[in-house]
């Protein structure tokens, strides 16, 4: 099983060490010390969120096929093992080492919209998963309920979404030359409003049961989602804040690197302490048999 | 006239201490039986009596010589425990294993979790609450906590706790 080698631990630890990476090619760029080695950079950011995915997308596939007889839980971990898919052909197209043979690649048009042909059904599937977990969970019925103040905190995210898509200037591709440009990011922004949301109802779910390894992966997922929302949140509050040719700050800058970065680390996270239940299971079972095994044979 | 019961079945029967396939036999032979309702009947007067006797005993007792009566309601004290006991020892076996199935769950899927899912299950089985979850209805409780492991634990958490529940 590849859940009995990659263990949260071994996530933490490659988040640790992508986060470290980084930050020393980049800051001593920042304080002025070497010139920017962004092919460096470049090829730890892509690399490190390759491995990342990569991680949780060989970890869904895994709890998928556990669920053998669970119909709709398969379906959910299927779904975030497309996402975690889907953002790997993500994070390559939008790999700035591409600036290597096709001059300002990342400057392109054509860049923003390769990158979201992919975000928009990475979050379709991420959304379609979430969905089906909590019908899941939902039918068992064990009375896991959503209170008042979720609704309220959906409300505000949708209230937030209604205000991105208002003031839609904001968003990177606003000027996009072409329109499916245009529509595939208010789609995919729409489809990661409505995920953040539905991770909200997971979140309870996690918050009422006591504990245990699967609420853990649950709050991760809810990270998941809500760290990607608010990132989104923040560059668009950010690029409307900026005049013309305003660059952004250094520490903001940095800080932006380091939660997108981590972003993958924290869906490999999910993953990983989910498949973590299946291993305890199966090794208080084999500790089982091989007691009542004991028994027997006395 | 015991037609197709024995004494002690019909002595059973009418202490109410006698298992559940039994007492259905009874009921539908009584259903159709004349002579064996009559016969019920008057047993379960005579019995009635002597329970009320027997209690106006303990007090005439009381009343005429304390020493007897303290010594007397020693021994129906200890006949009363040796009869709790022996009815509550098979809820403690059943307790015991619930808990060892909510300790096994915790882990996974949290306690408060492990806690809804084995009421849920008994809800759903032959027992229709925890409370009156017994040896009996035991593999149908635990047939319908299965499912809901599988959902909750995975399934290899639900085949854990399966082969755990076991007698």
């Amino acid at each position: 099983m590849i859940a009995a080698r990659i263990t949260p631990k071994v996530v933490w630890f490659g988040l640790a060490l992508n986060l470290y990476a980084w930050l020393a090619c980049h800051l001593p760029w920042r304080a002025g010390l070497t010139p920017r080695l962004w092919v460096t950079e470049g090829a730890i950011r892509t690399g490190f969120l390759c491995i990342a995915y990569g991680l949780a997308l060989a970890l869904n596939l895994e709890i998928a096929a556990e669920h053998r007889e669970t119909r709709w839980l398969r379906l959910a971990w299927l779904a975030l093992a497309g996402n975690a898919a889907v953002s790997i052909v993500r994070i390559v197209v939008e790999s700035s080492l591409f600036n290597l043979i096709w001059p300002d690649y990342t400057r392109d048009p054509l860049w923003g919209l390769l990158q979201h042909l992919t975000i928009a059904p990475a979050n379709a599937f991420m959304l379609f998963g979430l969905l089906a977990m909590w019908w899941a969970y939902h039918q068992v019925g064990l009375g896991f309920d959503i209170e008042k103040r979720d609704y309220v905190a959906i409300a505000a995210i949708l209230g937030l979404l209604v205000t991105l898509m208002v003031f839609h200037e904001g968003l990177s591709e606003a000027r996009s030359p072409y329109a499916v440009s245009r529509w595939l990011q208010l789609i995919g922004l729409a489809l990661l409003t409505f995920s953040a949301a539905a991770s909200l109802a997971t979140h309870r779910m996690a918050m009422q049961m006591g504990g245990g390894k699967l609420a853990v992966a649950l709050r991760f997922l809810t990270l998941y989602t809500l760290l990607r929302g608010a990132l989104v949140l923040l560059q668009a509050g950010q690029r409307m804040s900026l005049m013309e040719g305003q660059q952004s700050s250094g520490p903001y800058s940095v800080f932006m690197g380091v939660c997108w970065q981590a972003v993958p680390w924290v869906a490999a996270l999910a993953a990983a302490y989910r498949a973590e239940m299946t291993i305890h299971a199966a090794r208080e079972l084999e500790q089982q048999r091989a007691a009542k095994a004991t028994l027997v044979s006395v | 006239m015991t037609h197709l019961f024995s004494e002690e079945e019909w002595n059973d029967y009418i202490e109410g201490q006698i298992d559940d396939e039994t007492r259905d036999r009874f009921e539908a032979h009584l259903i159709g039986c004349l002579g064996c309702w009559e016969f019920y009947e008057r047993m379960a007067n005579a019995t009635r009596a002597l329970r009320v006797n027997g209690a106006g005993m303990r007090a005439v007792f009381a009343l005429q010589d304390r020493q007897l009566s303290a010594g007397l309601r020693g021994v129906f004290a200890k006949i009363d425990e040796a009869k709790a006991a022996k009815l509550d020892q098979p809820r403690r076996v059943i307790q015991q294993r619930l808990d060892a199935l909510a300790a096994l769950m915790a882990p996974m899927c949290g306690s408060q979790t492990a806690t809804k899912a084995l009421s849920a299950a008994a809800r759903v089985s032959h027992a229709r609450s925890l409370e009156r979850v017994t040896e009996d209805n035991w593999t149908s409780f635990l047939a319908s906590l299965k499912p809901i492991a599988a959902v909750m634990c995975g399934e290899t958490g639900a085949r854990l706790i399966w082969e755990s529940g076991q007698f």
